[in-house]
């Protein structure tokens, strides 16, 4: 091989790419610069390939996608309201452990008081299954020792629900706590903790917080726990009129948003995704997408975006629609092409 | 519409996606949402797969919203660098390699395993023939002619210089020329 040659064609071929993408017609092209001749097979190769730019997420998946975007980011929007009432607990569990550090280097243990500070630091990150957890909950019966029974039930609710959040975006979807949570919310509401002032706010903040969570959990959670956390979001329901809410009532992020609740991805649908001819899928598009904030219409070249995923194209609409590879000197020209099989032939 | 391409009100949507705005949101995933799934499409050769990997990112760029800052790189290269980050995670998750040998992979692209040749869609076609390319190969066809982007943000992609993403440019289209002139 000529390296000079080499370099020669990689600049043409460049030269050439760009004219096609602006447009330019391969056989014009190649008329007008005669020295691309030989490069014709890969020319072609990449007109072949742009055709699967035409690819594109299925009008259901997408709106799976915003629906879990959106869900997330009220979840984000909802957690730091809730949990900032915890920390005014923080001194509390700093009294608590002083008096403990004061006792126990009272009677000359101060080594052992160190170990067991860093254990209880240690321990308040932790979640059900791990070593330090029992270590966590002990400490906090000593924390709410002080508290008003609605104050414990709601910083209890809260803390459970915490620790839902934090494993679920592990990977770990525990029932258990969901249904701790909501039975101290519960309880909660009804010692009346509904009054005026900051509980209320919270209550209502970590029903938001939870409703925002167990309808993800519907979409994302394993199917083994999936019936258990539906159980725990129909009592997250039933808590509405507890709480003087519309009953199932959705955190306001999404109430604006023109996502319908999607069917779970079961077998059937996604054998009808992957089979769905290409023409076909604009058909059951239900309505245009909403306007994006400050977009007058949709913009261009998004229309072409609810094309559907790659599918199969059925016998006989194949040869038609679906271009083969490029064929060399004698085939047609790429969007011409209508090979009468694929590459495989 | 290629992935790095901004649209005109791209930096209010971000602004109003950081507080939590729903609709802003929606406009961010249907702008970028299915460049992002071309390029994890025809880097894992699974639409199911590229489908999740797609919904990851876009989540994490939910998470990490509120720390981008645009200082010279747009939002399209940010989540971009999200995807890459996300399909490297994936793979060494799997703990394999993400090429595979075209002799590994006679059954074809996961979606068609039981499908007859002559049905196979262009997009499963396009996923077969990159088998027979490097990694980097593979790459550069990916972000160029499927996902769009021009050669200068291939190579900003892929921390390589122009003329090095030309030469490989060059090697992959022949490569795949020649795979196609084989089986036809």
């Amino acid at each position: 091989m000529d390296p000079k040659r080499d370099a020669l064609e990689i600049e043409i071929l460049e030269r050439c790419l760009r004219r096609l993408e602006q447009g330019a017609d391969l056989e014009t092209l190649l008329r007008e610069v005669p020295e691309a001749v030989p490069l014709r097979p890969l020319l072609e190769t990449a007109l072949w390939l742009r055709r699967g730019q035409e690819v594109a997420l299925s009008p259901a998946a997408r709106r799976r996608l915003i629906r879990q975007g959106q869900l997330r980011a009220a979840r984000r929007a909802a957690a730091p309201r809730a949990s900032r009432p915890v920390f005014r607990w923080a001194w509390a569990l700093v009294a608590v452990l002083g008096l403990i550090l004061v006792l126990l280097s009272a009677v000359g243990a101060a080594e052992a008081s160190l170990v067991l500070l860093s254990a209880v630091g240690a321990a308040e990150a932790s979640l059900p299954g791990e070593p330090l957890y029992p270590v966590k909950r002990a400490v906090e019966g000593l924390v709410t020792l002080g508290m008003s029974p609605e104050e414990r039930a709601l910083y209890l609710a809260e803390r459970r629900w915490s620790e839902f959040e934090a494993s679920a975006a592990r990977g770990r979807w525990l029932p258990d706590l969901a249904e701790e949570s909501l039975a101290r919310l519960e309880e909660a509401a009804r010692l009346g903790a509904e009054g005026p002032a900051g509980p209320a706010a919270r209550l209502r903040a970590l029903y938001e917080r939870q409703g925002v969570l167990l309808e993800e959990a519907a979409a994302v959670a394993p199917p083994d726990v999936r019936s258990a956390l539906a159980r725990a979001r129909q009592r997250w329901a039933g808590l509405a009129p507890v709480l003087g809410r519309p009953e199932g009532g959705i955190p306001e992020p999404t109430r604006s948003v023109e996502t319908p609740v999607l069917p779970e991805p079961t077998a059937e649908i996604l054998r009808e995704r992957i089979h769905t001819p290409p023409g076909l899928e604009k058909q059951e598009t239900p309505s245009a997408p909403r306007t994006p904030p400050g977009q007058e219409k949709t913009p261009p070249g998004q229309e072409k975006k609810e094309t559907p995923r790659p599918v199969r194209t059925p016998p006989g609409q194949e040869k038609k629609d679906t271009p083969g590879p490029p064929r060399g000197q004698d085939s047609a020209p790429p969007g011409d092409q209508g090979p009468k099989g694929s590459p495989g032939r | 519409m290629g992935l790095l391409t901004p649209h005109p009100e791209e930096r209010r949507w971000i602004a109003r996606a950081r507080k939590g705005d729903p609709e802003a949101i929606a406009a961010l995933y249907q702008h970028y949402a299915d460049g992002v799934y071309r390029y994890l499409l025809y880097r894992v050769g699974d639409a199911e797969l590229a489908e999740d990997l797609t919904a990851d990112v876009f989540l994490k760029m939910i998470e990490d919203l509120p720390r981008y800052e645009e200082r010279g790189l747009p939002f399209g290269a940010w989540l971009f660098r999200i995807a890459r980050a996300r399909l490297i995670d994936h793979w060494r998750r799997q703990g394999r390699r993400p090429l595979v040998a075209l002799e590994d992979t006679e059954t074809g692209p996961q979606l068609s395993q039981d499908i007859p040749e002559d049905e196979i869609a262009v997009s499963e076609m396009i996923q077969r023939a990159l088998r027979v390319l490097t990694e980097e190969q593979r790459e550069v066809v990916v972000l160029r002619f499927l996902v769009g982007m021009s050669l200068e943000e291939v190579a900003r992609a892929m921390g390589k210089s122009v003329g090095a993403v030309k030469a490989l440019q060059h090697r992959a289209l022949s490569a795949l020329a020649r795979y196609l002139e084989k089986i036809r």
